[in-house]
């Protein structure tokens, strides 16, 4: 190696004087490693092709990610305060207010991440807590070749025809929440009175084959068939589709619910400038496009993409957004107990 | 670590005065047992004492914890029903696991090789690919189901997943080669001309099985049911993901409380009320079967 | 000539109940097999059309190779760790009689009641705490953690059940105590500790709570990626990535056997 690199370097210095400068100069953040939890697989290949790889080549930072789930890397995070295993966590709306409560996160500010100004109006859920990057809704979806009359509504997942094929989220996980909210709200309810709701999913009850927490189960059911219909994330469906399955992607009639998937800045990492030039590189119309292009969740900033991609995206732009019910996730975190318990004892 | 027991290895070679020898053997298993185990455990029964649902800046004593889960016939149900899902899987794992490995100790070396193999590989596999096995099997539109059809026995396709029995049968596959392998390696130290023996005694096999194999193989049997019977209990994604809302167990409520709602206290209260219950029962039968041997 | 059919009905029962056992292990990973070879986008089965492209997206990804290898190493070190401790130990408590001798052996077992969510925050807790946080030891300790049980257990009933007339023949012949555990003693409890070690591996190779919570960058185990995998992305290279996982355990089953030398002891 010493030798190897003994001769490049002479042979290269000889003939190469202009390009010598480039390669000495030092970069602001040569020896500076930020970590994030990931999101896991093509998640975290687009993160690191637009925007750890370049902000290599820029700044010198190097990024790892981290995999593991984002409720257990809020929670790793809460459980070891005075040393934080991460300098960014990702998480959704739900885990925001925790980490704010715990008093982990530090606020992000337009002077130190200009790009926060390319957000959609109104967006942030946390005032300047937490900076959102995806809009993921729950909607519905059904399999066109077994089911012939459309759905058009979680309250259609009482239909006789649809007896034992239904298939949802439970409170678990917060697709189960939106759509517990969406029904609440469609019958007079709300997050003070959830009742509601929960009659409406009475009705569907007789339908149910199982309710799960897991994003990845429902969709081997859908692919399997072993369900026909239910509620499910926005790209999810449109993954199922592109791989050539007959899923049909409904906006509720109820309305769009959804969540938002956050970067936060751990409070007190070791390079707030690497973060903040991280936060600002992720937030970026390359990043945020990149990842709406993939998965077709909803950009959160002003980012435009091809006509083709955007009818995909139901919460696409201004006129998007103002489709996305506004939810009070601090209130939610404290009802949200309450609820999951009452699922588990009436729903079993 | 190492340079105690290189000389608990010392201290035996010394004879007679190897009677603390048991202190440098012992020392290394007790030692991490106490600082990664029993520490971490105490902070746990620590949290589940606290007062309100955050176990951060929280402070107090206060048994609500408790009081809330003793005192709410859910949760007491939701206990029983896992003890009783633990014992069911426990039985079909004695019932399966038992001939399994006791054929697999006696059988020839090639045949054990395979078996062996056949027996652990559904444990290296994800369980997110486990329970698309068992869509594939169980499923509407599955195996079983399509065998049933068209041998007439049912009329249309029959749910057979997401509920009770499906959560014991993937269970008992899950945990079935630690009863295996308990017994095989039980089995393996007896010696086959006491079957011999008794054979030649005409006794007939059911009364050999009866009176000189199952007693003979009882500290592997032992030994495979609290295995099987103590991973079941504390199983929490299975039950979840295959017995859907139909089926619930403890684990998985410990799971919701920690991970989902950060109420560390209150799962703290219920793991520390599952873990007291468990190691009693465990303890109990245990001495219970090696004072009843048949 | 006394009744046979009770020797019939075990002799039909047994060899029924292995075929069923047999059959309900084999089918999860020949589904898994079946899938991974699809031509298809979905992870289906049965599979649509033939092809290995999903084999060729496994390779190219190097998160799951990474996992992979690391997975393999840990495996391996909690295995031999959880074998050195646990032997020691359950030979200290099988041979010698002493205070606290059977509260040692009930908290051996624990690590299998405590809830391990519970146990992976604790660890973390303390780990960050003494300054072993994302650490491989810190990873590794939590594996010998959950490992130990099966050892542990596993051994103490091989060692109640040897023979000790044998080691006692050969101390008669004046072969020195740590001749007769290393010549007599050892190869005796070959299968006791052929057992306890592929439990040992296995546990540890399948762990996805504990990894989650010890684990850091670059430390990652190969259910923690799946598991991640699949939270935004979910096809066939799942199924390639395990049927690398069947193949290798095949090949490493294979392997320890043949090290172990257990045709020559059973």
């Amino acid at each position: 190696m010493q030798t190897r690199r003994t001769f490049l370097v002479s042979t290269v210095a000889a003939g190469a004087v202009l390009a010598a400068p480039a390669i000495v100069r030092a970069k602001p953040f040569d020896n500076v490693t930020l970590t994030l939890n990931g999101f896991g697989g093509d998640f975290d290949r687009i993160m690191k092709e637009t925007v750890a790889d370049p902000l290599k080549a820029e700044t010198g930072l190097d990024v790892t990610y981290a995999p593991g789930g984002s409720s257990a890397a809020v929670a790793k995070t809460i459980a070891t305060p005075d040393n934080p295993p991460f300098d960014i966590v990702l998480c959704d709306s739900p885990s925001v207010p925790e980490l704010i409560k715990a008093d982990m996160i530090d606020p992000v500010t337009p002077d130190k991440v200009p790009n926060v100004a390319n957000l959609l109006p109104g967006l942030p859920e946390f005032g300047q807590h937490g900076v959102p990057f995806m809009i993921s809704s729950s909607v519905i979806t059904y399999n066109t070749e077994e089911t012939q009359t459309p759905i058009a509504s979680y309250a259609d997942l009482a239909r006789p025809d649809l007896e034992g094929r239904v298939a949802l989220f439970n409170l678990e996980n917060t697709g189960g929440v939106l759509y517990l909210l969406a029904m609440a709200e469609a019958n007079g309810g709300g997050i003070d009175n959830i009742d509601p709701a929960f009659a409406a999913l009475e009705r569907i009850k007789p339908n149910i084959v199982t309710l799960t927490s897991s994003t990845v189960s429902l969709i081997q059911l859908f692919e399997q068939r072993e369900a026909t219909a239910g509620a499910l994330w926005n790209g999810r469906v449109f993954a199922m589709q592109n791989a050539g399955q007959p899923m049909a992607m409904v906006a509720p009639s109820e309305g769009i619910y959804s969540l938002m998937s956050y970067y936060n800045p751990i409070k007190g990492t070791k390079h707030p400038e690497a973060v903040a030039t991280y936060l600002n590189k992720a937030l970026s119309d390359e990043a945020i496009g990149a990842i709406a292009n993939f998965f077709r969740y909803g950009p959160t900033t002003t980012v435009d993409l091809p006509k083709a991609v955007a009818d995909t995206i139901i919460t696409f732009g201004p006129e998007g957004r103002a489709k996305i019910k506004t939810l009070d996730w601090t209130k939610i975190a404290e009802k949200r107990s309450g609820w999951i318990e009452r699922f588990n004892r009436t729903m079993a | 670590m190492n340079s105690s027991s290189v000389a608990a290895r010392g201290t035996v070679r010394v004879g007679p005065s190897g009677r603390y020898a048991w202190i440098a053997l012992t020392a290394p298993l007790a030692i991490v047992l106490l600082l990664f185990l029993v520490v971490p455990i105490l902070s746990l029964l620590r949290a589940s004492f606290f007062e309100g649902d955050r176990s951060f800046n929280a402070s107090g004593v206060s048994l609500e914890h408790y009081l809330r889960f003793l005192t709410d016939s859910y949760y007491l149900n939701v206990m029983l029903d896992t003890l009783g899902y633990g014992l069911a899987t426990a039985l079909l794992c004695l019932v399966l696991g038992f001939p399994t490995g006791y054929a697999l100790a006696r059988a020839k070396p090639h045949w054990r090789r395979w078996g062996l193999i056949i027996i652990i590989l559904p444990l290296t596999l994800s369980l997110v690919i486990v329970v698309f096995g068992w869509l594939v099997v169980l499923g509407r539109q599955g195996l079983v189901n399509q065998v049933l059809v068209f041998t007439g026995l049912i009329d249309k396709p029959i749910r057979l997943l997401f509920n009770s029995p499906a959560v014991i049968i993937v269970l008992a596959q899950q945990f079935l080669p630690f009863m295996v392998l308990s017994v095989m390696s039980v089995v393996g130290h007896i010696d086959p001309t006491l079957e011999q023996a008794s054979a030649n005694l005409r006794a007939n096999r059911w009364t050999t099985f009866r009176k000189v194999i199952v007693p003979l193989s009882l500290p592997g049997i032992l030994s495979g049911l609290t295995l099987v019977f103590v991973l079941s209990v504390s199983a929490f994604i299975t039950p979840r993901l295959i017995g859907g809302h139909r089926v619930q167990m403890l684990g998985s409520l410990i799971y919701e409380q920690i991970i989902v709602l950060l109420n560390w206290p209150f799962g703290a209260a219920m793991s520390a009320v599952l873990f007291t219950v468990t190691l009693t029962i465990t303890l109990i039968v245990n001495k219970w079967l090696k004072s009843h041997p048949g | 000539m006394k009744s046979q059919w009770p020797d019939r009905f075990l002799a039909v029962a047994g060899v029924l109940t292995q075929s069923l056992v047999y059959i309900t292990m084999l089918l999860p990973p020949i589904i898994v097999v079946g899938a991974s070879l699809t031509a298809g986008n979905s992870m289906v089965f049965p599979p649509e059309g033939l092809s290995l492209r999903w084999y060729h997206e496994a390779f190219q990804n190097t998160a799951f190779m990474n996992a992979f290898v690391m997975s393999l190493e840990l495996g391996f070190a909690a295995m031999f760790l959880s074998l050195a401790i646990g032997f020691a130990g359950a030979y200290g408590m099988d041979r010698y009689r002493f205070f606290g001798r059977e509260t040692l052996r009930a908290t051996a077992l624990s690590p299998l009641i405590v809830p391990v969510v519970v146990l992976g925050i604790g660890l973390l807790q303390l780990l960050t705490a003494i300054g072993f946080g994302q650490t491989f030891f810190g990873l590794l300790i939590g594996h010998v953690i959950i490992t130990l049980p099966y050892v542990v257990r596993t051994l103490t009933t091989s060692l109640a059940l040897l023979d000790r007339s044998y080691e006692e023949a050969a101390a008669n012949l004046r072969a020195a105590p740590h001749v007769v555990l290393r010549r007599v003693t050892l190869p005796l409890l070959l299968p006791g500790f052929l057992s306890a070690g592929i439990f040992a591996f296995v546990i540890s190779f399948g762990n996805i709570t504990l990894s989650i919570f010890l684990g850091f960058a670059g430390a990652e185990t190969l259910p923690v990626q799946i598991f991640t995998y699949v939270e935004h992305s979910y096809d066939p290279t799942l199924a390639a990535v395990s049927t690398m996982v069947i193949v290798l355990t095949v090949i490493i089953m294979l392997a320890i056997e043949r090290i172990a030398g257990m045709d020559k002891v059973l």
